[in-house]
């Protein structure tokens, strides 16, 4: 491998500039995705963004320091010094970035856990959402979506929490957000609400958040809830749901996925609406991408590539990236069917205008195309960093070979080059557990980030790995682009050779604890991590 | 079409070494049937010819069968010799009185005349089939 001198310092210097100026350009990590664009890129330069450095990465502090907590679903975000993150057991804790050291932990140990009663999936385990870093009324606040038995039905209905981020002390706490009124599996009599997938994203002086369900059981309307930032009360004048109008008894189209915003919209995902229901409800919003009007909630446009008719439950789950590529801004997001969508942010002539699929296919799919589209768990979020969107996808072979290769592979796409150019690099990602037969839940890899070519990523071994784009360091070689063929038949094939990226870094964490929910949080050259082992990291190189 | 001769071999092993008796299900957990619609793919005749070279008349179907979530199906209406695979979701097959656990990507065969009886959890189901069957 030729060792090459790191062009990292005047790069940043030049670079740094241009980024200062955009928005949510911040050295912290203060958000899900990092920002309100969901882009999962940290811009600024660090000893993370050197590809010198990263292989020197290694744990420097772990929390709880002896024993464990519960299982981390939430992801840790960073601001000012302090790490912020809610665990399965109901408590928000507060570190100090440089040392682990506990701050404050919201609630207070002798008071009630934020938990619900209503429990059949990691998102509905204690505090699963991710927080967002705020100023509220002048102080720095966090805010963060929890199931709370000291509300409503008292069974642990959500709702958002701003507190103080430096003394955890309260600032205000909205009314019920998502409502839970039995936890009777199966019920149409009783809501089954949840935000445990959505993290809040503060924009606009407001905190929305995605509504969705407790499982499918049954599935619920889903919809979009903004709250006054300031004092956490319902904004009455935005309103979103999936099916039908707001009140009517429709069910469908769950928000499972983090909302983004920019400008004058907010952008979503939504899950499927055939479960358990025997008509296509009017309007039918599920299985879309969205954008919305940030201050109404009226739909400017909806992408809706799977049709009611082929809904076999891929609930778009990953949270959408606004994309501000050199040939024109863009919404990308992989469905839960492992197929990725790159939709223009303007409209036209009213609707979306769909910029590219991969694998390339033709949206809406047909009933004869002999696609299938359900639950086949590429449920994380990409990443952007240039005309780069980083993300897990099912891969050229999707409709040929199985569903799952996908799962434990990375995909680079060069969002503004030609169908044929789309593939920018591929990589098994080592450190992951082969789907077993009859595993449903066949979690493999985490949410990518990247800062500034360097991609971080967990693995359900408990591994963080760093790979370098091939344009900041050399791969380790080519692959064939579809990986089902071989090599020496790639060409005749019909397919290309693309690099694979170098893995400068796979670091075994020491409690093994998967991290295929949390995303990693890079912030001042420091990578904080939280582990289904029930612990957090902070690694550097 | 590799991946269906692979279908053919890989499932009978599957069947032979990994059956085992489950327990009986909970039918409190399984909602009102929904009607199913499969979406065809692919369906044409063809000859195929038997060992004794026997050219013999078939008919070739690949259907993808959405299963909602919570149904309990009793006898899976596809005829014919079936070679399945799921492309999501998991369910519970019992065939010849043996329950089988499957997940996505698993494979496996329905001789021809076999009743086969599907049970899915708490997530929908997608089942491809490809049948052989006679015209």
């Amino acid at each position: 491998m030729i060792r090459r001198r790191s062009p990292m310092p005047l790069m940043c210097m030049v670079a740094g500039l241009a980024l200062s100026v955009i928005a949510g350009c911040s050295k912290d990590w203060p958000a899900f995705r990092h920002n309100m664009l969901r882009t999962a890129q940290q811009g600024r330069c660090s000893a993370l963004a050197d590809p010198t450095k990263a292989p020197n990465l290694a744990v420097r502090w772990t929390y709880p320091p002896t024993g464990a907590l519960s299982p981390f679903r939430a992801s840790p975000v960073v601001y000012k010094g302090r790490v912020f993150i809610g665990n399965a057991n109901g408590r928000l804790y507060a570190l100090d970035a440089n040392t682990g050291t506990l701050l404050w932990q919201y609630p207070s140990a002798a008071s009630p856990a934020l938990t619900s009663q209503f429990t059949c999936n990691p998102s509905s385990m204690g505090i699963a959402s991710s927080a967002a870093i705020a100023r509220v009324n002048g102080v720095d606040a966090v805010i963060f979506g929890a199931p709370d038995r000291s509300i409503g039905s008292g069974l642990g209905e959500g709702r958002l929490f701003a507190l103080n981020a430096a003394t955890g002390a309260e600032l205000w706490k909205s009314p019920v957000v998502a409502r839970l009124s039995g936890t009777t599996f199966g019920s149409k009599t009783e809501f089954h609400e949840q935000i445990g997938y959505s993290s809040p994203l503060v924009f606009n002086d407001r905190v929305y958040i995605g509504v969705a369900n407790h499982c499918d059981n049954p599935i619920q309307k889903g919809r979009v809830v903004a709250v006054h930032l300031s004092s956490g009360t319902i904004d009455t004048g935005f309103s979103y749901c999936s099916t039908g109008t707001c009140a009517d008894s429709t069910r469908g189209g769950g928000v499972w996925s983090s909302v983004a915003g920019w400008s004058d919209s907010v952008y979503v995902t939504t899950g499927n609406v055939r479960a358990g229901q025997t008509f296509e409800p009017s309007p039918n919003h599920g299985l879309s991408m969205l954008r919305l009007n940030k201050s109404t909630g009226a739909v400017i446009w909806q992408f809706q590539p799977v049709p009611w008719v082929l809904d076999g439950d891929p609930d778009w789950n990953a949270t959408v990236s606004y994309h501000a590529a050199s040939c024109g801004a863009m919404i990308v997001s992989t469905q839960k069917d492992g197929w990725t969508h790159a939709v223009n942010v303007a409209p036209s002539g009213g609707t979306a205008s769909k910029r590219w699929t991969f694998p390339p296919h033709i949206t809406p799919f047909s009933p004869t195309d002999g696609t299938a589209h359900g639950d086949t768990r590429y449920m994380r979020s990409g990443a952007v960093w240039r005309d780069v969107y980083i993300t897990l996808n099912g891969g050229l072979n999707l409709t040929s070979s199985g569903v799952t290769g996908g799962l434990r592979r990375l995909h680079a796409f060069n969002v503004c080059a030609s169908d044929a150019e789309r593939l920018r690099w591929l990589l098994d990602v080592p450190s992951t557990t082969p789907c077993a037969p009859g595993d449903t839940h066949c979690y493999r890899v985490g949410q990518p980030v990247v800062t500034r070519g360097m991609v971080y990523v967990g693995t359900d071994q408990g591994h963080v790995l760093a790979i370098a784009d091939p344009s900041i360091w050399p791969a380790v070689g080519w692959r064939c682009s579809n990986p089902d063929i071989l090599a020496a038949n790639c060409v005749a094939s019909g397919y290309s050779f693309v690099p694979e990226p170098t893995v400068l870094a796979n670091v075994a964490l020491p409690d093994g604890g998967r991290i295929v929910y949390s995303e990693p949080a890079l912030a001042r050259g420091k990578l904080f991590i939280a582990t289904e082992g029930g612990h957090i990291y902070m690694l550097s190189p | 079409m590799w991946h269906y001769v692979r279908a053919l071999v890989v499932p009978a092993v599957l069947i032979a070494t990994s059956a085992e008796a489950q327990p009986a299900p909970d039918t409190r957990r399984f909602d009102e049937a929904v009607e199913l619609k499969p979406a065809t793919s692919f369906g044409e005749q063809t000859t195929l010819r038997g060992t004794g070279g026997t050219p013999k008349r078939v008919t070739l179907t690949i259907r993808n069968w959405i299963i909602q979530n919570r149904q309990r199906i009793p006898v899976f209406p596809e005829q014919g010799l079936l070679v399945i695979q799921i492309r999501a979701g998991s369910l519970t097959t019992i065939i010849n009185g043996q329950r089988q656990d499957r997940g996505p990507d698993d494979f496996w065969t329905v001789p021809s005349g076999t009743t086969m009886a599907i049970e899915t959890g708490e997530d929908s189901v997608i089942l491809q089939v490809v049948s052989l069957r006679e015209p």
